[in-house]
């Protein structure tokens, strides 16, 4: 075919079609030496990667992990995390950030029963509360429930414990003899604490 | 098991070495006249060296960024490319304007999606419109409605020019438009009332997604037929790329919705098997195609090497599809098939490096052209981020950085990185060279165009920083026995709201391109061209307004 100049084709085209060319096309330049060694590179790797992968002893594991690895785990009983517990218990009142809700549920952020006496803390779940209650300020007339047989020594402890180390809390850990000694001395006392008036005289 | 990692190690080995012997003889013309030498038969020698790009405001300056040229054209090329703009420009029209609904769309639900993380009592009145499903919407709606819809479309314009054909079948392809359009919107609706399938990539209820199977088969059909009838002897790079993405596709969604198929940890294999292959054997090839047509289209100097685009091509095809694996490390699946993926994914490196060559070689030495053309601007900065993006991804399955990086904002940020920052970017760079010729007309406002880049530019950096941090920190929190768990979020709260500030950037980009791109269509403004390449509908729909212009 006969190339003309873009003057003699202007009659028939619009001119952003005039400008246009050819479709493109490649070259036909040899691999850069860089490629080939950059290739070279990688299938080494991957071989070393393969040959050095622990493949587990037993594909029903799953990856990276062995039966040793998983009985160890289940053996040694998991330390009680005091988070689940208060995610289990705790966090539909008093909520995720420890700031209850104002007006009905009491904030464990800041509230001196929390930051107080240990004892006098331990003994509010394990009886709960009923009756007017001041807490930073603000008073209180709702219900807290009893957790005296719904939760072990051990996992009171362990809530006790992270509710005085969250939220800017700083207060020392709860531990289960605490609460142990608490369930033992307040055995004889029936229903819920009477608010203020109660804890007062804990 | 020791085997087990011999019989890896061998299989790895000798698939590698295959691979390499079969690109080694493509190359050298074992299989055919698509030898190396057969890459310049249809590039008339005098025919390079012109610029080209419709959107640019003044083509001297871009002419001037790679030097005077003596080239010209013959008749017959132009008038091949105007039947070849003609035939294709309806199909092309119809799957572009879905994507670019969809795009709008999708990123208002994006954006609400990001601020209900740092404000998370905002619109919860209604069920459609709570985090759970509008972020699936999002998802939905950038995936197959706006990246699949304008990919296709842009394919669909690109075949009857690199095949020298009319497009042959269209009207399949609009068929396959209908059918496409309507999956999106039911699936969108199936979603938005709480009917999810519930696993990743694959929240359509295969009973909508089954849609999609026939749309994008449909959508195929002129490819094969215009293939069939091609007046090339060699197949230009991306239509590889765009054959493979066309067949692909179909097949893959097809098996990952047949319902039934895999529960539990085998469900998971197979989620990610085709959660990750979407990516990389469907999105990656069409944007591949589309910088691999227009990056030396607007420059007017062929590609670097064919051995290259050899080597890209089928080191993809080969590598991609064991990619997903790396999704579950630590997961219940064996460690052998999580360590190939792990091996798989680094071996990415190979076509991605000679595909980033393969570019910067063909725009090395003119890079003052992406100033003067707005095509140029979006496809060069696009594949830059192929490159960032396909490196950090490969860098975030080894065992090490995953550990950090799983379960994070981190994540998030790499996938728009890969969708957005990739993908996005080299179509916007298309859809301005392209919608011109399918209209016919000029855009109207240059202004626009800058602007548009500006704002998605600036505001996807602003989004791809801040939450690359945030998600960094928040991967570190997590892994610190010793912090509360919400201590790992509420790291992350300023740099969701910094996500929060780029994606409105983002949004309103979408914005300034939709406005322009519904302007151009329907031809307003002083920019006009004299011949008129839209399909006869589109000439009557804008009738009135080109008398009274």
């Amino acid at each position: 075919m006969k190339p003309v100049s873009k003057n003699q084709l202007k009659h028939q085209s619009s001119a952003s079609q005039l400008r246009e060319l050819t479709d493109p096309d490649e070259s036909a330049n040899p691999l850069p030496w860089y490629i080939t060694m950059a290739m070279g590179a990688l299938f080494m790797w991957g071989l070393f990667y393969i040959s050095h992968a622990y493949m587990g002893v037993n594909s029903f594991e799953g990856d990276n992990r062995t039966m040793e690895v998983a009985a160890v785990a289940g053996a040694a009983g998991p330390a009680i995390d005091g988070g689940e517990v208060y995610q289990g218990k705790c966090v539909a009142c008093h909520q995720a950030n420890g700031g209850g809700v104002p007006g009905v549920f009491p904030p464990l952020a800041g509230s001196e029963y929390v930051l107080g006496k240990a004892e006098k803390l331990a003994a509010i779940p394990l009886h709960g509360i009923q009756g007017k209650l001041t807490v930073k300020g603000a008073t209180y007339n709702g219900m807290m429930p009893v957790f005296a047989d719904l939760l072990t020594d051990a996992e009171i402890a362990a809530v006790l414990t992270h509710i005085r180390s969250q939220w800017g809390n700083k207060a020392e850990a709860v531990t289960e003899e605490t609460v142990k000694k608490v369930r033992e001395a307040t055995k004889s006392h029936t229903g819920p604490w009477n608010g203020d008036e109660d804890l007062s005289k804990l | 098991m020791e085997n087990t990692g011999l019989v890896l190690l061998l299989a790895f080995g000798l698939s590698v070495l295959g691979l390499m012997v079969f690109i080694w003889s493509m190359s050298k013309g074992f299989f055919g006249s698509n030898s190396g030498t057969g890459a310049n038969v249809i590039f008339g020698k005098d025919e390079i060296g012109l610029v080209e790009d419709p959107a640019v405001e003044n083509t001297a300056e871009l002419q001037g960024d790679v030097g005077e040229t003596s080239a010209s054209l013959s008749v017959q090329e132009i008038k091949d490319r105007q039947m070849a703009d003609a035939s294709s420009a309806l199909p092309a029209f119809a799957w572009i304007t879905g994507g670019v609904v969809w795009l709008v769309l999708a990123s208002f639900a994006g954006l609400i999606s990001s601020i209900k993380l740092h404000q998370p009592d905002w619109l919860t009145d209604q069920a459609w419109l709570t985090f759970g499903r509008l972020r699936v919407m999002h998802l939905t709606g950038v995936g197959y409605g706006w990246s699949s819809m304008v990919g296709i479309g842009v394919a669909l314009w690109m075949i009857p020019r690199l095949l020298k054909t009319p497009l042959v079948g269209a009207k399949y392809a609009l068929w396959g438009a209908l059918f496409w359009h309507v999956g999106v919107i039911l699936g969108e609706n199936a979603i938005a009332q709480g009917y999810s399938a519930g696993m990743e990539w694959l929240e359509i209820p295969w009973q909508i997604g089954m849609l999609f199977v026939v749309g994008g088969a449909l959508a195929a059909v002129p490819l094969f037929k215009t293939f069939a009838n091609r007046n090339v002897d060699h197949l230009y790079v991306s239509v590889w790329y765009i054959g493979g993405a066309l067949i692909w596709f179909p097949i893959l969604f097809f098996i990952a919705n047949l319902p039934g198929l895999g529960s539990g940890a085998q469900g998971a294999a197979m989620n990610w098997w085709f959660g990750h292959n979407v990516l990389g054997l469907w999105f990656t090839p069409l944007a591949l195609a589309t910088a691999y047509y227009f990056i030396p289209k607007v420059l007017g100097k062929p590609i670097y090497s064919y051995n290259l685009s050899l080597l890209g091509f089928w080191s993809l095809a080969f590598f991609y599809s064991q990619v997903g694996g790396h999704h579950l490390i630590g997961g219940p699946l064996p460690s052998w098939l999580i360590t190939l993926s792990i091996v798989q994914s680094v071996m990415m490196i190979i076509p991605v490096y000679a595909v980033a060559v393969n570019h910067h070689m063909t725009v090395g030495g003119n890079f003052k052209a992406v100033i003067h053309s707005p095509t140029l601007r979006f496809i060069v900065l696009g594949s830059m981020l192929y490159v960032a993006a396909s490196v950090q991804g490969s860098m975030e399955a080894l065992r090490f950085v995953n550990q950090t990086t799983h379960f994070t904002h981190f994540t998030v940020a790499h996938a728009h990185l890969g969708n957005y920052g990739f993908f996005t970017m080299i179509m916007f760079g298309a859809i301005y060279f392209i919608m011109p010729r399918v209209v016919g007309w000029e855009w109207p406002y240059p202004w626009m165009i800058s602007a548009h880049f500006w704002l998605v530019t600036i505001g996807f950096a602003i989004y791809f920083i801040g939450l690359s941090i945030g998600g960094w920190l928040q991967g570190r929190d997590m892994l610190d026995a010793a912090k509360p768990f919400m201590d790992s979020v509420l790291v992350t709260i300023p740099y969701l709201k910094a996500r929060s500030v780029g994606g409105s950037l983002m949004v309103l980009g979408h914005l300034v391109f939709a406005v322009h791109f519904i302007l151009l269509a329907l031809r307003y403004g002083s920019r006009k061209t004299e011949v008129v390449l839209a399909a006869p509908f589109i000439e009557k729909l804008i009738k009135s307004r080109v008398k009274g212009a």
